[in-house]
């Protein structure tokens, strides 16, 4: 080892590269605080969907995170008559439908598809409750009265 | 916004502003029972923070929102002298030339036995009047100024700044 404390000196060129990294280290983690702020990571401004069509509205999250409970939320805007969602049966391998709010009167699976039927659901909205279980991009196809729509989704581990 | 950044920020600035107000006693030396103190603590936070949350993104996010905040705040009191004294507080004289300013010393909650505790850890001295100066840091522990010991070394040489 070097006996004069002013050895430490040769080394000061890399003291300054740190502290270039550390800055720079700072404004990443400043974009990811912000992006995560305003819902990049799961619910929030960028993760929040609403996709209307025929009266019905659908209220999903584009970005969710596993175990991180989620909704996905259907507005009918239609007079009594039993409603009828159904989610490709796919879906099950990435999520787990925790419950379903109003209780279905019957669940069945048809072509890959869950059918699920409520019975008289008027101006209000059918819940699902959702846990994400797996990482990964993947589709939430949905078709409700016959409305079919089909979003793109991502979970972050 | 339920966001986990929101709850961080908010967390973090209920548990500056409770251990601020602490006093700087309760911060400097930690026995034993400040140490479980602060495990409790850390542990009633966590449900605060992560809630249902169990993605390793989610407990990412408030570590990195906990670390990110702190760096602006040092960044903000190294820049602007009074938010470093809001923040840290300020080092206090508590002893000047072998004598305790006693209601300084009771005010910050400070015994003469403190004093001397600290000037035997760090200086090896064995009385108060052996102390130039006694200063109570941002920190809350003591730093002690000796007076210099003259050529034969026992007797303590009273020196003032001429």
């Amino acid at each position: 080892m070097e006996r004069d404390i002013r050895a430490a000196e040769k080394y000061y060129a890399f003291q300054k590269r740190e502290w270039r990294a550390f800055r720079l280290f700072w404004v990443l983690m400043g974009l990811v605080v912000t992006a995560a702020a305003l819902g990049l990571f799961g619910s929030g401004l960028l993760s929040d969907k609403t996709y209307t069509a025929n009266g019905s509205r659908i209220d999903y999250n584009r970005f969710m995170r596993v175990a991180k409970n989620t909704e996905i939320l259907i507005h009918v805007n239609q007079a009594s008559r039993n409603a009828s969602v159904s989610i490709n049966n796919d879906y099950l391998r990435k999520v787990r439908i925790e419950q379903v709010v109003p209780e279905p009167t019957s669940v069945v699976i048809k072509d890959n598809k869950l059918v699920y039927t409520f019975s008289s659901v008027q101006n209000g909205f059918i819940t699902f409750y959702l846990s994400p279980q797996k990482m990964g991009a993947h589709q939430l196809q949905i078709s409700v009265n016959g409305t079919q729509a089909s979003f793109d989704q991502y979970i972050y581990f | 916004m339920e966001s986990v950044v929101l709850r961080a920020f908010i967390v973090y600035f209920l548990i500056f502003i409770i251990l601020r107000m602490a006093g700087k006693r309760t911060l400097g030396e930690m026995t034993a029972f400040d140490l479980v103190l602060l495990l409790i603590i850390s542990e009633a936070v966590q449900n605060a923070l992560l809630d249902s949350d169990h993605s390793i993104t989610g407990s990412m996010l408030v570590i990195i929102t906990l670390v990110f905040t702190d760096i602006m705040v040092s960044l903000g009191t190294n820049k602007y002298r009074s938010l470093d004294n809001i923040i840290n507080g300020i080092p206090l004289i508590v002893l000047e030339n072998g004598k305790p300013l006693l209601d300084r010393m009771k005010k910050s909650r400070l015994q003469e036995d403190d004093i001397l505790e600290a000037a035997r850890k760090t200086q090896g001295l064995e009385s108060l009047n052996q102390i130039k100066f006694a200063v109570l840091e941002k920190d809350g522990s003591i730093s002690i100024i000796p007076y210099q010991l003259n050529q034969n070394g026992i007797e303590p040489k009273l020196t003032h700044n001429s």
